[in-house]
């Protein structure tokens, strides 16, 4: 689960668009990572490179999210994930620091980088990616990555 | 019916200049909300089908608990412990059990109306008073939504338990509301309500003596079908047959024995002016939860 301190965002929330949309069942989708809207208007974790990826600013861990529709007395059967609030993305100019919940600690990040996201996490554009940030701070000693959207 | 003070009955056009002028001044503002906040409440307690099922329980953060996990309020709710009895000889005793009792957590949610805009002088040109606007963009939506997420829960808890039978019936009969009761009866339940369309309700004034008796069908010839249950059980229509499908017919155990339905704080109403630019929403936070997925069923009409 992600901590609730996946994203530290830098810009006043009242210049960006809050979009909230529902999660498709079965999905997680932390605080941090990025999500993208599938063809029922639901979110989805980014899989693939797209230029359509948004940061998720309220994520699946929330309890605002969803809720889990369980047989509470007897346990019987697959539970059942329902969208009540949904997830919520971040929509317009801003800065943000995520920690390596939503970027890939793996890569090395340089300042002015292209930023694309690949399985839900930012990763260096490798030159023809879609690019959806530039890194504003490499990666430093706390492994957090500072990044400005496209 | 929108009110001028006096009793009678104030036109659209003066609501709106009314309430234009009337946000012009910051200490208005304020009573402008609270206005709109009871009128918001009324109207959803007599529209939410939910609330019918599952009268909403007003809580308080100090209800809620706090997690480590995340910033939001969950409400954990114990169900109780099973018990049983045992005959015994007299020099018996009985098994020993320790008691363990299942308990459940449902998280809160918010349910908003889009956040309108308008121009005081584009407002000041609406016959219709701003009210309306207010009654039929926010209200009917918010308890549009939280029907919608509650049925979600139910068609969910049905997935699970299975209580839920295709009958051979077309319209809705004596034999067709039998078939859904003995559903929740099978589970040492009682049925409490049962939920329907007004479409399906339809059926029920087309009755006939043979199903009812000379005197209810005459009555339902003069006046239509006017009790609030029927075989015995509370009787809730909706015209939502978006949510509620058509020829799906819900039958619901009393609260106790069903789940919960929270709402913290209460719904709340926002307006501002800025220079020309008024704007306004409303929202409110609630958590529904279904604990006993037995007490939900559903037949479905052929």
């Amino acid at each position: 689960m992600a901590s609730n301190g996946a994203v530290d965002l830098k810009t006043k929330l009242d210049i960006l668009e809050r979009l909230t949309k529902p999660v498709k069942a079965g999905e997680t989708i932390p605080t941090g990572t990025w999500a993208v809207l599938d063809a029922n208007e639901e979110f989805v974790a980014v899989t693939t490179k797209t230029i359509n990826g948004m940061l998720v600013w309220s994520g699946t861990e929330q309890p605002s999210s969803r809720n889990t529709q369980a047989d509470p007395i007897f346990g019987d059967s697959t539970e059942t994930d329902i969208s009540s609030g949904g997830v919520t993305v971040l929509h317009g100019k801003y800065r943000a620091v995520v920690d390596n919940t939503g970027f890939d600690d793996g890569e090395s990040y340089s300042i002015g980088d292209g930023l694309t996201v690949l399985n839900g996490v930012l990763t260096p554009d490798t030159g023809s990616d879609p690019v959806v940030a530039y890194v504003m701070q490499p990666v430093g000693a706390d492994n957090k990555l500072s990044f400005r959207s496209a | 019916m929108p009110s001028d003070g006096t009793g009678l009955a104030a036109s659209g056009s003066t609501i709106n200049a009314l309430f234009t002028e009337a946000l012009n001044d910051p200490s208005e503002i304020s009573k402008l909300a609270e206005a709109g906040g009871a009128f918001i409440r009324q109207k959803l307690r007599e529209l939410s089908f939910l609330r019918k099922i599952i009268p909403p329980v007003m809580v308080t953060k100090s209800d809620c608990q706090r997690s480590t996990q995340h910033d939001g309020l969950t409400k954990i709710v114990d169900i109780e412990p099973d018990s049983q009895a045992v005959p015994l000889t007299w020099r018996g005793e009985p098994d020993m059990s320790y008691v363990d009792a299942p308990r459940y957590e449902i998280g809160f949610f918010t349910i908003s109306s889009e956040e309108y805009q308008k121009t005081e002088q584009e407002l000041l040109a609406y016959e219709s008073p701003v009210t309306k606007i207010i009654e039929e963009n926010s209200v009917k939506d918010i308890q549009k939504v939280e029907d919608e997420k509650f049925l979600e829960h139910v068609d969910a808890a049905l997935a699970i338990s299975g209580n839920s039978a295709a009958v051979s019936d077309t319209r809705v009969t004596r034999n067709a509301i039998s078939q859904l009761i003995k559903l929740i009866t099978a589970d040492q339940l009682k049925l409490d309500c049962i939920l329907m369309t007004q479409e399906d309700f339809a059926d029920v004034l087309a009755w006939e003596a043979v199903d009812v008796g000379d005197r209810v069908a005459s009555e339902i010839t003069v006046d239509g079908y006017k009790y609030n249950t029927l075989l015995g059980y509370k009787l809730i229509t909706t015209i939502k047959n978006d949510i509620v499908l058509p020829k799906n017919i819900y039958g619901f155990a009393a609260p106790q024995f069903f789940g919960n339905f929270f709402i913290l704080n209460q719904t709340k109403f926002w307006i501002n002016k800025e220079a020309n630019l008024i704007r306004w929403r409303s929202w409110e936070d609630i958590a529904v939860g279904i604990a006993n997925i037995k007490a939900a069923a559903r037949i479905v009409l052929s």
